[in-house]
């Protein structure tokens, strides 16, 4: 590739896509067409000037305006709002506001979660956004509330934590899908919750309810012999027995070798499975363990999965090749 | 009659990794059998358009061609000489170029193979270079156990105004790329880090086999054969990422629309202060467009994925300084504040020219944040640069192009080095 033709052709298309572009505060006005407003705006580093930063907030409260221009123009905004303590309470304060449009109050949220990156003001007011954020918890819209309760879950919050449990254990009203709620409680997952987890997995008609719990457990060391017998049920869902083996792998790596070495050995045993254990093997088993595995690495040679593509033909192979098995 | 070559300061294999930035390299006669004077060698590619390819040179400051002709002594003496990548053709192996150093009979006096090294675009890897990496990446990881616990705590909520909201948001990025980059090599040298092109839509990346597919409930599940099956991060199995787009049809969108595109990007400006507006769209844009790990600042690192996001941010500032030329910072326009921490009109500590970034300086003292994971940042076999407590100047002549020295040995499949 000729490197001088190359910047030529990047210089001519910069050169295009400067040209093109249309003026911020033409971008305002309702005689653009609302497509190439909604473009333009989203796309617009934003106001440079007090007096376009009025006229986004204009077109943000007009009511009569498109909603889809009404978003973009706040997204407009996001660059001035990082350092300005008056547009970040405003969007606070959109968040909160039923009577709003739900279009406009979530993008207020998705925007705040951008300005979380890079808004040193709005994360001294980490304890306003986390207010905000639960008086959105119980809010009609899914979204928004589903999106409240995923930032107060990864923030650590103890108020959600407690909605949640309460949701689950029918003390309080749903307020997401169960596998979604029991997801959601593993980013500060407390040992008090390990016992209506392990009742979740062991009662709930669910597979992917079962899964979520099972990745919950993985820190729990009471929790091993219920992984264990999931692991190794094979009436069990093929996801749910891989989540329990990458708890076991965590929980207690020698058992797990056990039981995989079992698995694989196994020919009425499921390919997935099967696969997985192998993975687990190729990658974080003692090598010299697996090396010096003869019953095992001689059953290798001649195992094949369904499909020369499959996963389990993958992973004898992946295997075979680190560990030299010919 | 036979040569041996050196390649960045060794004879190791370790060494033997090239980007599009001219390395160092020496050759001399190691059996000069049968010479009586000088002898003439050209050093050329061993198999012409197969594999990755390379261009020499005499020097750093002399463009790179297919061949190049040296006079060797017959003490045995060194000759200095330059090779790099031709840009274009990087290798997908290991080991899959080579240099060939033939005497003016034809007769071969050695051959040395190397590895034309760069970050690719991670749509268009092959398989075999997907798997590596997501093996090196899994292994790394080593289910919660390994090194990477430590990538994950260098951004937390408590750390963010470290490498965020300020102009030292793109050299600690890069820094923190290179030092994970690098470990990556420490287990698998021929791997590098990808880059999730995400104006684009990304088929290959979001499968099973690779990155990973999402359920309804956004979970990320991976084939049975994949090892990212058993990454975990904060004593939690698995990885929450929910795609707010269509994943394998659809570049990166958020409610706002799709992130910015590359020329949109580069078209922010002729100056560093604002082109790094680049923070807001389409960085912060593409991590909201999931749900999950990747949304909020201080969960996005649990999930991989972040890191071909940065490694894509990474890009776009170097296709920015390649185009605007920016390299020099004596320049005005390559960066903003070119002093340090404390002086007239100084930005934020850790965001100067001449600060150290935390955590690689194991700084503690207020306004930094309490603990400083990781150590210092990770040598390298290819490259002195950066030093173990990186600077932020340190970040922006990554290619050596004012100071060969400088190089810190990595480069984009589609940003070349041009003098």
């Amino acid at each position: 590739m000729d490197v001088k033709d190359y910047r030529k052709r990047i210089e001519q298309r910069l050169a295009q896509e400067s040209s093109s572009a249309k003026s911020y505060s033409d971008l305002l006005d309702e005689s653009t067409s609302p497509a190439e407003r909604v473009k333009g705006l989203s796309e617009a580093v934003g106001p440079r000037a007090e007096a376009d930063l009025a006229g986004a907030f204009a077109v943000v409260r007009n009511t009569s305006e498109h909603d889809d221009v009404r978003v973009a123009a706040l997204a407009s905004i996001a660059t001035a709002a990082r350092e300005r303590e008056d547009l970040l309470d405003f969007l606070l304060r959109l968040l909160q506001d039923r009577d709003q449009a739900v279009v406009l109050r979530r993008a207020a949220l998705t925007l705040l979660l951008q300005l979380r990156f890079n808004s040193a003001v709005l994360n001294r007011k980490r304890a306003d956004f986390i207010s905000a954020l639960r008086t959105i918890v119980d809010d009609p819209d899914y979204q928004l509330r589903s999106d409240a309760l995923e930032t107060l879950a990864q923030e650590k919050d103890e108020y959600v934590q407690r909605r949640l449990m309460d949701s689950l254990t029918n003390e309080g009203p749903r307020l997401v899908e169960p596998e979604k709620a029991i997801q959601l409680l593993g980013y500060d997952i407390h040992a008090e919750q390990y016992p209506f987890l392990r009742e979740v997995v062991r009662q709930s008609p669910s597979a992917a309810v079962k899964r979520e719990a099972v990745r919950l457990l993985s820190a729990d060391p009471t929790s091993k012999d219920l992984l264990v017998d999931m692991f190794r049920d094979r009436a069990e869902n093929d996801e749910v027995r891989r989540a329990s083996a990458t708890a076991l792998l965590s929980l207690a790596p020698e058992e797990f070798e056990t039981y995989a070495r079992e698995v694989v050995l196994d020919e009425q045993e499921s390919d997935s499975v099967r696969a997985a254990c192998l993975s687990a093997f190729g990658h974080f088993a003692n090598p010299t363990e697996r090396a010096n595995d003869g019953p095992l690495n001689e059953y290798l040679l001649d195992l094949h999965g369904e499909s020369a593509s499959g996963p389990l033909e993958k992973a004898v192979r992946d295997y075979k090749m680190k560990y030299r098995v010919e | 009659m036979r040569t041996d070559i050196t390649l960045n300061g060794s004879t190791s294999a370790t060494s033997r990794y090239v980007g599009w930035a001219p390395s160092p390299g020496e050759v001399r006669l190691s059996d000069p059998a049968g010479a009586v004077s000088p002898v003439t060698v050209t050093l050329r590619n061993q198999q012409p358009n197969v594999g990755g390819q390379l261009v020499f040179s005499s020097a750093p400051t002399q463009p790179g061609t297919d061949t190049l002709d040296l006079v060797l002594p017959i003490d045995g003496s060194p000759v200095p000489f330059f090779t790099a990548g031709r840009f274009g053709a990087p290798s997908e192996r290991d080991a899959d170029a080579g240099i060939e150093v033939a005497e003016a009979s034809g007769a071969v006096l050695s051959m040395t193979q190397l590895m034309v090294r760069v970050r690719k675009d991670a749509n268009t890897l092959t398989d075999g270079e997907r798997d590596r990496f997501v093996a090196a990446f899994a292994t790394l990881n080593n289910r919660g156990l390994g090194r990477f616990s430590e990538f994950r705590d260098m951004h937390r909520n408590e750390m963010l105004a470290e490498a965020h909201g300020y102009d030292g948001f793109l050299p600690w990025h890069r820094a923190y790329l290179l030092d994970l980059e690098r470990e990556l090599q420490g287990i698998d040298a021929s791997v590098t880090l990808p880059y999730w092109r995400f104006d684009q839509p990304a088929p290959y990346l979001f499968t099973v086999e690779f990155f990973g597919e999402t359920d309804p409930f956004g979970t990320v599940r991976f084939a049975a054969n994949n090892p990212l099956q058993f990454w975990k991060t904060d004593q939690g199995d698995g990885i929450n990422r929910e795609p707010r787009f269509n994943a394998a049809t659809e570049p990166a969108r958020d409610q706002f629309g799709p992130v910015r595109t590359e020329l949109a990007t580069l078209a922010l400006g002729d100056v560093y202060g604002d082109f790094v507006k680049m923070e807001g769209n389409p960085h912060a844009r593409a991590h909201t467009s999931f749900g999950g790990f990747l949304r909020n600042a201080h969960t996005a690192p649990k999930d991989p994925l972040f890191f071909l996001l940065h490694a894509n941010v990474d890009r776009l500032w170097a296709m920015w300084q390649w185009v605007k030329k920016r390299f020099d910072v004596t320049v005005t326009g390559t960066y903003r504040f070119l002093g340090q921490a404390g002086q007239a009109n100084a930005e934020r500590i850790g965001h100067n020219l001449l600060d150290t970034m935390w955590p690689w300086n194991g700084d503690t003292a207020i306004p930094r944040p309490t603990t400083a994971p990781g150590g210092p940042l990770a040598p390298s076999v290819v490259s002195s640069a950066p030093s173990s407590m990186p600077t932020v100047g340190e970040m922006i002549d990554y290619q050596g192009k004012m100071n060969t020295g400088a190089r810190l040995a990595f480069d984009y499949d589609d940003v070349p080095f041009e003098l």
